[in-house]
């Protein structure tokens, strides 16, 4: 399945770090909060390659939670989730 | 509801000048002035009326007593009014739902992040690969005395490889997406009352680094939570 990230919100901290959220699918359960230092957010080239690092990270995740829900349901009830305890 | 003694002032007065009372004499002003008085405060049923107020107030006594329930109780802390700033009166139930029977606070939800003992329940939430500088932090829960509260991923870039201590605030224990942030300075970690610290990670360029957590992963000293044994 395709996943689609943007960036949602921005801060600017008081501490001179700027922060982008990043959401996938519009899934706001996803938000990503991706924090950088002036140094990399004042150099567009750092900051875009910092931004989509962190892109490909919240698909990846939300790809795995996704994953991991429709095999937990699969396997709630089946003999590999039981044990016995002599 | 209009009393109904009012119109009648003149007629009264007549009554009574027919009985002997002179005309604009003392007793006959004395009367006047008594009828209008009975007049504005009391009902034809000899109650207090509503638009009434007490002397020296500008406030109808329906305001004066309106928080008053019949047993002469305030009927809401609400009703507790405000003395300058900073008072503790202000939005008196407050305390009373902080507060237990013995007079502690009703669980540590109530009290400042900055204050409450808390464990990650992962071994480590922070890492780095040693190429980028990023420092992804990853979904995590904290265990509080009062429950677990589970955030959201997320990541921090300094820039440079490099020492970071990474945290976060959630002043009502929210938990979610939050907006993490670093710093080289440890204090920054109690720097504010909401403030939750995440861990330290000391990332290094060529060498895959972890921290935060309840271990620390890589980073001697570096988990994140407060008050247990790493």
């Amino acid at each position: 399945m395709a996943h689609t990230t943007e960036v949602v919100a921005t801060q600017t901290l008081n501490n001179g770090q700027i922060s982008f959220c990043i959401r996938c699918c519009g899934n706001p359960s996803t938000d990503h909060w991706h924090t950088m230092a002036a140094t990399v957010a004042g150099d567009p080239e750092k900051r875009k390659a910092s931004v989509n690092e962190q892109h490909d990270f919240c698909a990846n995740q939300h790809a795995l939670m996704q994953k991991a829900v429709a095999d937990s349901v699969l396997e709630i009830g089946t003999e590999a989730m039981r044990k016995e305890h002599p | 509801m209009p009393n109904p003694i009012q119109p009648r002032t003149a007629p009264v007065l007549k009554d009574f000048e027919a009985l002997g009372i002179k005309p604009r004499s003392a007793a006959w002003y004395w009367l006047q002035d008594a009828i209008q008085r009975l007049d504005k405060t009391l009902t034809n049923k000899g109650e207090v009326q509503a638009q009434a107020n007490i002397t020296g107030r500008t406030d109808p006594l329906s305001t004066t007593t309106g928080n008053l329930d019949a047993t002469g109780k305030l009927s809401s802390t609400d009703a507790i009014a405000a003395d300058g700033t900073g008072s503790p009166l202000t939005g008196g139930k407050r305390g009373f739902v902080a507060l237990d029977t013995n007079n502690r606070l009703a669980n540590s939800f109530r009290n400042n992040p900055a204050n409450v003992s808390n464990t990650p329940t992962s071994s480590t939430t922070l890492s780095n690969d040693g190429v980028s500088t990023s420092i992804p932090i990853a979904a995590s829960t904290n265990q509080f005395p009062a429950g677990a509260v589970s955030y959201n991923s997320g990541s921090v870039d300094p820039g440079a490889f490099t020492t970071s201590y990474v945290y976060a605030d959630d002043p009502t224990f929210a938990g979610g997406a939050l907006t993490y942030t670093f710093s080289a300075s440890p204090q920054n970690q109690t720097a504010a009352e909401g403030r939750i610290p995440f861990g330290k990670i000391i990332t290094a360029g060529g060498a895959a680094k972890t921290g935060g957590g309840n271990t620390g992963g890589t980073t001697p000293g570096g988990g994140g939570g407060r008050g247990y044994n790493e």
